[in-house]
Protein backbone atom coordinates (compact mmCIF):
# COMPACT_ATOMS: atom_id res chain seq x y z
CA UNK A 1 0.00 0.00 0.00
CA UNK A 2 2.84 2.04 0.89
CA UNK A 3 4.11 2.11 -2.66
CA UNK A 4 1.14 3.76 -4.10
CA UNK A 5 1.49 6.90 -1.42
CA UNK A 6 5.32 7.43 -1.98
CA UNK A 7 4.44 6.94 -5.79
CA UNK A 8 1.84 9.76 -5.30
CA UNK A 9 4.22 11.70 -2.66
CA UNK A 10 6.95 11.43 -6.04
CA UNK A 11 4.37 12.79 -8.67
CA UNK A 12 2.91 15.24 -6.37
CA UNK A 13 6.36 16.48 -5.75
CA UNK A 14 7.63 17.08 -9.64
CA UNK A 15 3.78 18.71 -9.84
CA UNK A 16 4.60 21.03 -7.23
CA UNK A 17 7.64 22.01 -8.16
CA UNK A 18 6.44 22.24 -11.67
CA UNK A 19 3.67 24.63 -11.18
CA UNK A 20 5.98 26.77 -8.53
CA UNK A 21 8.37 26.91 -12.01
CA UNK A 22 5.60 28.14 -13.96
CA UNK A 23 4.76 30.51 -11.29
CA UNK A 24 8.12 32.26 -10.75
CA UNK A 25 8.88 32.23 -14.31
CA UNK A 26 5.63 34.80 -14.68
CA UNK A 27 7.08 36.45 -11.47
CA UNK A 28 10.18 36.72 -12.91
CA UNK A 29 9.49 37.29 -16.72
CA UNK A 30 12.01 39.40 -18.65
CA UNK A 31 10.81 41.72 -20.87
CA UNK A 32 12.71 41.31 -24.14
CA UNK A 33 14.56 43.67 -25.92
CA UNK A 34 11.44 44.69 -28.84
CA UNK A 35 13.82 45.10 -31.67
CA UNK A 36 15.04 41.63 -30.56
CA UNK A 37 11.79 40.53 -31.31
CA UNK A 38 11.00 42.46 -34.22
CA UNK A 39 14.60 41.19 -35.90
CA UNK A 40 13.39 37.61 -34.91
CA UNK A 41 10.27 37.88 -36.91
CA UNK A 42 12.42 39.73 -39.94
CA UNK A 43 15.12 36.62 -40.23
CA UNK A 44 14.46 33.34 -41.87
CA UNK A 45 14.24 31.42 -39.27
CA UNK A 46 15.75 28.71 -40.60
CA UNK A 47 19.14 28.08 -37.92
CA UNK A 48 21.47 27.25 -40.68
CA UNK A 49 24.00 28.77 -38.83
CA UNK A 50 25.47 30.56 -42.41
CA UNK A 51 26.09 33.78 -40.35
CA UNK A 52 28.35 32.45 -38.23
CA UNK A 53 26.06 32.88 -35.12
CA UNK A 54 24.28 29.96 -33.48
CA UNK A 55 21.02 30.23 -35.26
CA UNK A 56 18.76 33.54 -36.20
CA UNK A 57 18.29 34.34 -32.10
CA UNK A 58 21.83 34.25 -31.83
CA UNK A 59 22.46 36.37 -35.27
CA UNK A 60 19.55 39.01 -33.44
CA UNK A 61 22.05 38.96 -30.53
CA UNK A 62 24.89 39.71 -32.35
CA UNK A 63 23.51 42.53 -34.57
CA UNK A 64 22.20 44.25 -31.73
CA UNK A 65 25.40 44.05 -29.77
CA UNK A 66 26.73 45.36 -32.60
CA UNK A 67 29.03 42.09 -33.29
CA UNK A 68 26.97 41.59 -36.72
CA UNK A 69 26.34 43.13 -39.68
CA UNK A 70 23.33 43.21 -41.15
CA UNK A 71 24.54 41.83 -44.40
CA UNK A 72 25.59 38.88 -42.90
CA UNK A 73 22.79 36.99 -43.44
CA UNK A 74 23.51 34.94 -46.76
CA UNK A 75 19.19 33.52 -46.43
CA UNK A 76 18.13 36.98 -46.61
CA UNK A 77 20.24 38.77 -49.11
CA UNK A 78 20.10 42.49 -49.68
CA UNK A 79 16.14 42.44 -49.00
CA UNK A 80 16.52 41.45 -45.36
CA UNK A 81 19.81 43.77 -44.92
CA UNK A 82 17.66 46.70 -45.80
CA UNK A 83 14.82 45.55 -43.48
CA UNK A 84 17.07 44.81 -40.50
CA UNK A 85 18.93 48.32 -41.15
CA UNK A 86 15.42 49.27 -41.06
CA UNK A 87 14.89 48.07 -37.34
CA UNK A 88 17.98 49.09 -35.90
CA UNK A 89 18.08 52.07 -37.54
CA UNK A 90 22.12 51.80 -38.74
CA UNK A 91 23.67 52.38 -42.37
CA UNK A 92 22.80 49.54 -44.48
CA UNK A 93 25.84 47.22 -44.83
CA UNK A 94 26.16 46.85 -48.79
CA UNK A 95 25.22 42.88 -49.69
CA UNK A 96 26.58 41.60 -52.78
CA UNK A 97 24.60 38.23 -52.53
CA UNK A 98 26.21 35.43 -53.82
CA UNK A 99 25.02 32.01 -54.86
CA UNK A 100 26.94 28.56 -54.93
CA UNK A 101 28.59 27.47 -58.29
CA UNK A 102 29.31 24.06 -59.00
CA UNK A 103 32.93 24.62 -61.42
CA UNK A 104 32.25 21.10 -63.41
CA UNK A 105 30.64 20.74 -66.71
CA UNK A 106 31.84 17.35 -67.01
CA UNK A 107 28.25 15.63 -68.26
CA UNK A 108 28.18 12.09 -69.37
CA UNK A 109 28.37 13.76 -72.50
CA UNK A 110 31.84 15.51 -72.16
CA UNK A 111 33.71 13.22 -69.90
CA UNK A 112 35.30 9.91 -70.25
CA UNK A 113 33.75 7.09 -68.32
CA UNK A 114 36.25 4.39 -67.18
CA UNK A 115 33.77 2.50 -66.00
CA UNK A 116 30.08 1.28 -64.63
CA UNK A 117 29.41 2.08 -61.13
CA UNK A 118 26.87 0.34 -59.66
CA UNK A 119 27.39 0.96 -55.82
CA UNK A 120 25.79 3.06 -53.58
CA UNK A 121 24.07 5.99 -54.74
CA UNK A 122 26.27 8.64 -53.00
CA UNK A 123 28.85 10.48 -53.68
CA UNK A 124 31.31 9.80 -50.92
CA UNK A 125 30.50 6.15 -51.40
CA UNK A 126 31.83 6.68 -55.28
CA UNK A 127 34.53 8.82 -54.08
CA UNK A 128 36.17 6.24 -52.65
CA UNK A 129 36.41 4.22 -55.62
CA UNK A 130 39.91 3.64 -58.55
CA UNK A 131 40.33 7.20 -59.68
CA UNK A 132 38.02 8.94 -57.53
CA UNK A 133 34.82 7.65 -59.07
CA UNK A 134 34.06 6.58 -62.41
CA UNK A 135 34.56 9.42 -64.87
CA UNK A 136 38.55 10.06 -66.28
CA UNK A 137 38.55 13.30 -64.98
CA UNK A 138 39.60 12.88 -60.74
CA UNK A 139 38.36 16.74 -60.68
CA UNK A 140 34.80 15.66 -62.14
CA UNK A 141 31.83 16.21 -60.16
CA UNK A 142 30.59 12.60 -59.05
CA UNK A 143 26.55 13.19 -60.01
CA UNK A 144 25.38 11.28 -57.01
CA UNK A 145 23.69 14.32 -55.74
CA UNK A 146 25.14 14.03 -51.79
CA UNK A 147 25.02 18.09 -52.42
CA UNK A 148 21.44 17.88 -53.14
CA UNK A 149 20.98 15.81 -50.33
CA UNK A 150 21.89 18.54 -47.83
CA UNK A 151 20.59 21.19 -49.62
CA UNK A 152 17.30 22.45 -47.72
CA UNK A 153 16.17 24.83 -49.90
CA UNK A 154 15.67 22.18 -52.69
CA UNK A 155 18.45 24.32 -54.95
CA UNK A 156 20.31 21.54 -56.32
CA UNK A 157 18.81 19.35 -59.26
CA UNK A 158 21.00 16.65 -61.17
CA UNK A 159 21.01 17.12 -64.63
CA UNK A 160 22.87 14.52 -67.16
CA UNK A 161 25.38 13.24 -64.06
CA UNK A 162 26.14 17.22 -63.16
CA UNK A 163 25.14 18.64 -59.80
CA UNK A 164 23.31 22.59 -61.37
CA UNK A 165 22.68 24.98 -59.09
CA UNK A 166 19.24 26.74 -59.63
CA UNK A 167 20.25 30.42 -58.35
CA UNK A 168 16.74 31.38 -57.63
CA UNK A 169 16.49 28.67 -54.99
CA UNK A 170 20.07 29.26 -53.87
CA UNK A 171 20.38 31.28 -50.19
CA UNK A 172 24.08 30.92 -49.66
CA UNK A 173 24.12 28.98 -46.82
CA UNK A 174 26.99 27.24 -47.57
CA UNK A 175 25.62 23.54 -46.47
CA UNK A 176 26.39 22.44 -49.94
CA UNK A 177 30.11 22.99 -49.67
CA UNK A 178 31.47 20.67 -47.15
CA UNK A 179 29.35 17.73 -48.90
CA UNK A 180 31.03 17.42 -51.94
CA UNK A 181 33.90 15.31 -51.64
CA UNK A 182 35.74 16.94 -54.11
CA UNK A 183 35.83 20.26 -53.06
CA UNK A 184 33.79 21.59 -56.66
CA UNK A 185 31.16 24.00 -55.50
CA UNK A 186 32.17 27.54 -54.61
CA UNK A 187 30.10 30.73 -53.48
CA UNK A 188 30.29 33.15 -56.55
CA UNK A 189 28.35 36.35 -57.12
CA UNK A 190 25.02 36.26 -58.56
CA UNK A 191 25.68 39.03 -61.11
CA UNK A 192 29.03 37.37 -61.79
CA UNK A 193 28.33 35.98 -65.64
CA UNK A 194 31.99 35.26 -65.84
CA UNK A 195 32.57 31.42 -64.33
CA UNK A 196 34.80 28.98 -65.10
CA UNK A 197 32.60 25.50 -65.23
CA UNK A 198 35.84 23.24 -64.55
CA UNK A 199 38.30 22.68 -61.54
CA UNK A 200 40.67 20.12 -62.71
CA UNK A 201 44.14 21.38 -62.07
CA UNK A 202 45.73 18.42 -64.17
CA UNK A 203 48.00 19.47 -67.50
CA UNK A 204 45.85 20.76 -70.52
CA UNK A 205 46.41 17.52 -72.26
CA UNK A 206 45.53 15.10 -69.46
CA UNK A 207 42.19 17.38 -69.45
CA UNK A 208 42.07 17.20 -73.47
CA UNK A 209 41.96 13.58 -73.17
CA UNK A 210 39.58 13.13 -70.20
CA UNK A 211 37.21 15.89 -71.01
CA UNK A 212 35.83 17.80 -73.67
CA UNK A 213 34.68 20.89 -71.26
CA UNK A 214 37.28 21.23 -69.21
CA UNK A 215 40.39 24.07 -68.47
CA UNK A 216 43.37 23.42 -70.58
CA UNK A 217 45.35 26.26 -69.10
CA UNK A 218 46.02 27.55 -72.47
CA UNK A 219 45.60 31.33 -70.72
CA UNK A 220 43.72 32.44 -74.03
CA UNK A 221 41.59 34.19 -71.45
CA UNK A 222 44.50 35.45 -69.52
CA UNK A 223 45.93 37.22 -72.29
CA UNK A 224 42.92 38.51 -73.78
CA UNK A 225 41.47 39.99 -70.52
CA UNK A 226 41.81 43.59 -70.95
CA UNK A 227 41.42 44.08 -66.42
CA UNK A 228 44.01 41.67 -65.77
CA UNK A 229 40.78 40.07 -63.92
CA UNK A 230 40.98 36.29 -64.98
CA UNK A 231 44.24 34.13 -64.34
CA UNK A 232 45.57 30.73 -64.82
CA UNK A 233 46.98 29.64 -61.54
CA UNK A 234 47.91 26.26 -61.11
CA UNK A 235 46.43 24.58 -64.72
CA UNK A 236 43.26 26.22 -63.87
CA UNK A 237 41.49 29.83 -64.79
CA UNK A 238 40.43 31.87 -61.76
CA UNK A 239 38.44 35.02 -62.27
CA UNK A 240 38.81 37.95 -59.66
CA UNK A 241 35.09 39.41 -59.34
CA UNK A 242 36.52 42.27 -57.85
CA UNK A 243 37.93 43.19 -60.97
CA UNK A 244 35.95 41.62 -63.44
CA UNK A 245 33.63 43.83 -65.69
CA UNK A 246 31.86 40.95 -67.83
CA UNK A 247 32.86 41.85 -70.91
CA UNK A 248 32.72 38.13 -72.22
CA UNK A 249 35.92 38.73 -73.98
CA UNK A 250 36.96 35.48 -72.20
CA UNK A 251 34.24 33.54 -72.72
CA UNK A 252 34.46 34.30 -76.41
CA UNK A 253 38.00 33.08 -76.90
CA UNK A 254 38.04 30.26 -74.48
CA UNK A 255 37.90 27.43 -76.97
CA UNK A 256 36.57 24.54 -74.66
CA UNK A 257 33.84 27.01 -73.66
CA UNK A 258 34.47 26.26 -70.23
CA UNK A 259 34.72 30.19 -69.19
CA UNK A 260 31.56 31.13 -70.24
CA UNK A 261 28.18 33.51 -69.20
CA UNK A 262 26.23 30.11 -68.78
CA UNK A 263 24.96 29.74 -65.54
CA UNK A 264 23.17 26.37 -66.32
CA UNK A 265 25.76 23.15 -67.55
CA UNK A 266 26.09 22.96 -71.36
CA UNK A 267 26.69 19.56 -72.64
CA UNK B 1 36.28 23.10 15.81
CA UNK B 2 34.54 20.50 14.05
CA UNK B 3 33.06 22.56 11.86
CA UNK B 4 36.34 24.10 11.11
CA UNK B 5 37.86 20.51 10.71
CA UNK B 6 34.73 19.43 8.25
CA UNK B 7 34.87 22.81 5.98
CA UNK B 8 38.89 22.73 5.89
CA UNK B 9 38.16 18.31 4.97
CA UNK B 10 36.22 18.85 2.19
CA UNK B 11 38.30 22.06 0.82
CA UNK B 12 41.57 20.44 0.69
CA UNK B 13 41.49 17.08 2.05
CA UNK B 14 38.69 15.37 0.20
CA UNK B 15 38.88 17.91 -2.53
CA UNK B 16 35.98 17.33 -4.33
CA UNK B 17 37.44 17.08 -8.05
CA UNK B 18 40.88 16.22 -7.14
CA UNK B 19 40.57 13.23 -4.65
CA UNK B 20 36.88 12.29 -5.01
CA UNK B 21 36.92 12.73 -8.50
CA UNK B 22 33.76 14.59 -8.93
CA UNK B 23 32.74 17.71 -11.18
CA UNK B 24 35.40 16.77 -13.68
CA UNK B 25 33.50 17.60 -16.51
CA UNK B 26 33.21 21.69 -15.70
CA UNK B 27 36.73 21.20 -14.00
CA UNK B 28 38.16 20.44 -17.48
CA UNK B 29 35.76 21.91 -20.06
CA UNK B 30 35.89 25.45 -18.20
CA UNK B 31 38.93 25.93 -17.03
CA UNK B 32 40.73 27.06 -20.07
CA UNK B 33 40.49 31.29 -19.09
CA UNK B 34 41.18 32.08 -15.76
CA UNK B 35 38.13 34.47 -15.45
CA UNK B 36 35.34 31.94 -16.49
CA UNK B 37 36.88 29.34 -14.44
CA UNK B 38 36.12 31.74 -11.35
CA UNK B 39 32.60 32.40 -12.32
CA UNK B 40 31.99 28.47 -12.69
CA UNK B 41 33.82 27.85 -9.25
CA UNK B 42 31.24 30.74 -7.79
CA UNK B 43 28.22 28.99 -9.32
CA UNK B 44 28.98 26.13 -7.69
CA UNK B 45 30.06 27.04 -4.54
CA UNK B 46 26.92 28.93 -4.55
CA UNK B 47 24.70 26.26 -5.86
CA UNK B 48 26.12 23.76 -3.84
CA UNK B 49 25.41 25.55 -0.19
CA UNK B 50 21.68 26.30 -1.30
CA UNK B 51 20.94 22.86 -2.84
CA UNK B 52 22.51 20.94 0.24
CA UNK B 53 20.49 23.04 2.93
CA UNK B 54 17.17 22.63 0.41
CA UNK B 55 18.04 18.65 0.40
CA UNK B 56 18.81 18.41 3.60
CA UNK B 57 15.30 19.44 4.90
CA UNK B 58 13.74 17.83 2.07
CA UNK B 59 15.14 14.72 3.18
CA UNK B 60 14.17 15.29 6.57
CA UNK B 61 10.59 16.22 6.75
CA UNK B 62 9.48 14.55 3.15
CA UNK B 63 11.34 11.14 2.48
CA UNK B 64 11.55 9.89 6.21
CA UNK B 65 7.75 10.50 7.26
CA UNK B 66 7.30 9.14 4.14
CA UNK B 67 9.55 6.23 4.52
CA UNK B 68 10.51 6.61 1.23
CA UNK B 69 14.23 7.40 1.82
CA UNK B 70 15.20 4.98 -1.10
CA UNK B 71 14.00 7.39 -3.75
CA UNK B 72 16.24 9.91 -2.63
CA UNK B 73 18.59 9.86 -5.81
CA UNK B 74 15.21 11.25 -7.71
CA UNK B 75 14.00 13.52 -5.80
CA UNK B 76 17.02 15.27 -5.16
CA UNK B 77 17.57 15.49 -8.71
CA UNK B 78 14.38 17.04 -9.41
CA UNK B 79 14.53 19.68 -6.52
CA UNK B 80 17.60 20.87 -7.59
CA UNK B 81 17.23 21.19 -11.12
CA UNK B 82 14.31 23.27 -10.14
CA UNK B 83 16.29 25.29 -7.55
CA UNK B 84 18.59 25.88 -10.52
CA UNK B 85 15.91 27.01 -12.33
CA UNK B 86 14.78 28.98 -10.08
CA UNK B 87 17.91 30.96 -9.49
CA UNK B 88 18.79 31.49 -12.67
CA UNK B 89 15.24 33.29 -13.15
CA UNK B 90 16.06 35.16 -10.20
CA UNK B 91 19.42 36.30 -11.21
CA UNK B 92 17.93 37.02 -14.70
CA UNK B 93 15.46 39.77 -13.33
CA UNK B 94 17.39 41.15 -10.51
CA UNK B 95 20.98 41.22 -11.83
CA UNK B 96 21.56 40.76 -15.23
CA UNK B 97 25.01 41.76 -15.56
CA UNK B 98 25.52 38.45 -12.59
CA UNK B 99 23.58 36.49 -14.50
CA UNK B 100 25.46 37.31 -17.95
CA UNK B 101 28.39 36.74 -16.42
CA UNK B 102 27.49 33.34 -15.06
CA UNK B 103 25.77 32.58 -18.41
CA UNK B 104 25.70 28.82 -19.56
CA UNK B 105 27.45 27.77 -16.27
CA UNK B 106 24.30 27.96 -14.13
CA UNK B 107 21.83 25.77 -16.04
CA UNK B 108 24.78 23.63 -16.51
CA UNK B 109 25.56 22.96 -12.78
CA UNK B 110 21.88 21.49 -13.08
CA UNK B 111 23.91 18.19 -13.97
CA UNK B 112 27.15 18.61 -12.01
CA UNK B 113 27.53 15.64 -10.25
CA UNK B 114 29.68 17.19 -7.80
CA UNK B 115 26.03 18.51 -6.37
CA UNK B 116 24.37 15.46 -6.19
CA UNK B 117 27.58 14.07 -4.56
CA UNK B 118 28.00 16.22 -2.43
CA UNK B 119 23.80 15.69 -0.97
CA UNK B 120 24.38 12.18 -1.01
CA UNK B 121 27.55 12.79 1.27
CA UNK B 122 25.66 14.71 3.61
CA UNK B 123 22.97 11.85 3.87
CA UNK B 124 25.01 9.19 4.41
CA UNK B 125 27.18 10.65 6.44
CA UNK B 126 24.47 11.60 8.45
CA UNK B 127 25.26 15.06 8.51
CA UNK B 128 22.71 17.53 10.51
CA UNK B 129 21.45 21.06 9.12
CA UNK B 130 24.49 23.35 9.48
CA UNK B 131 27.18 20.20 9.21
CA UNK B 132 25.60 19.63 5.87
CA UNK B 133 25.79 23.46 4.83
CA UNK B 134 29.47 23.75 6.13
CA UNK B 135 30.70 20.96 4.16
CA UNK B 136 29.14 21.62 1.25
CA UNK B 137 30.52 25.81 1.02
CA UNK B 138 33.98 23.49 2.07
CA UNK B 139 33.32 21.68 -1.27
CA UNK B 140 32.34 24.58 -3.23
CA UNK B 141 35.06 26.72 -2.28
CA UNK B 142 37.56 23.64 -2.73
CA UNK B 143 35.66 23.51 -6.54
CA UNK B 144 36.69 26.88 -6.70
CA UNK B 145 40.52 26.58 -5.62
CA UNK B 146 40.89 23.46 -7.75
CA UNK B 147 39.58 25.02 -10.84
CA UNK B 148 41.14 28.59 -10.45
CA UNK B 149 44.46 26.96 -9.93
CA UNK B 150 44.23 24.54 -12.75
CA UNK B 151 42.40 27.56 -15.17
CA UNK B 152 45.98 29.30 -14.06
CA UNK B 153 48.38 26.50 -15.18
CA UNK B 154 46.26 25.99 -18.58
CA UNK B 155 46.93 29.47 -19.67
CA UNK B 156 50.48 29.09 -18.65
CA UNK B 157 50.70 25.83 -20.50
CA UNK B 158 48.61 27.20 -23.11
CA UNK B 159 51.86 29.20 -24.16
CA UNK B 160 54.65 26.28 -23.91
CA UNK B 161 56.04 24.51 -26.45
CA UNK B 162 54.12 20.86 -26.25
CA UNK B 163 54.68 18.19 -28.70
CA UNK B 164 51.96 17.68 -31.13
CA UNK B 165 50.79 14.64 -29.36
CA UNK B 166 50.18 16.56 -26.32
CA UNK B 167 48.78 19.96 -27.38
CA UNK B 168 45.62 20.30 -25.99
CA UNK B 169 43.74 17.85 -23.92
CA UNK B 170 46.19 15.42 -23.33
CA UNK B 171 48.69 18.03 -21.49
CA UNK B 172 45.84 19.55 -19.54
CA UNK B 173 44.70 15.67 -18.23
CA UNK B 174 48.24 15.14 -17.11
CA UNK B 175 48.45 18.60 -15.35
CA UNK B 176 45.16 17.97 -13.69
CA UNK B 177 47.21 14.38 -12.41
CA UNK B 178 49.82 15.99 -11.61
CA UNK B 179 47.97 18.28 -9.26
CA UNK B 180 46.13 15.80 -7.85
CA UNK B 181 49.20 13.55 -6.85
CA UNK B 182 50.24 17.53 -5.30
CA UNK B 183 46.97 17.30 -2.89
CA UNK B 184 47.27 13.97 -1.44
CA UNK B 185 49.93 16.16 -0.13
CA UNK B 186 46.72 17.27 2.61
CA UNK B 187 46.12 13.83 3.45
CA UNK B 188 48.12 14.07 6.94
CA UNK B 189 46.43 17.34 7.58
CA UNK B 190 43.74 16.23 9.49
Amino acid sequence: MSIFIQVAALGALGLVLGGALGYVGRIFAVKENENLIAIREALPGVNCGACGQPGCDGFATALIEGKAKTNECPVGGPDLSSRLSEILGVQEAEADKQTAYVHCYGTNNASKIHYAYNGIDNCNAAFLMPGSGPKACTFSCLGHGSCAVVCPFDAIDIIDAIAVINPDKCVACGLCIPACPKALITMVPVRAKIRVGCHSTDRGPLVRANCSAGCIACKICERHCPHDAINVVDNLAVVHYDKCVMCGICAEKCPTGVVGPRVENAG
Amino acid sequence: MNLILLFLSAAVVNNFVLTRFLGICPFIGVSRKLESAISMGLAVTFVLSLSSAVSYMAYTFFLVPLNMQYLHIIAFIVIIAALVQVVEMFLKKSSPTLYSAMGVYLPLITTNCAIIGAVLINMNEGFGFIESVVHATGAGLGFLLAIVIFAGLRERIERCDIPKAFAGFPIALIAAGLMSIAFLGFAGLI
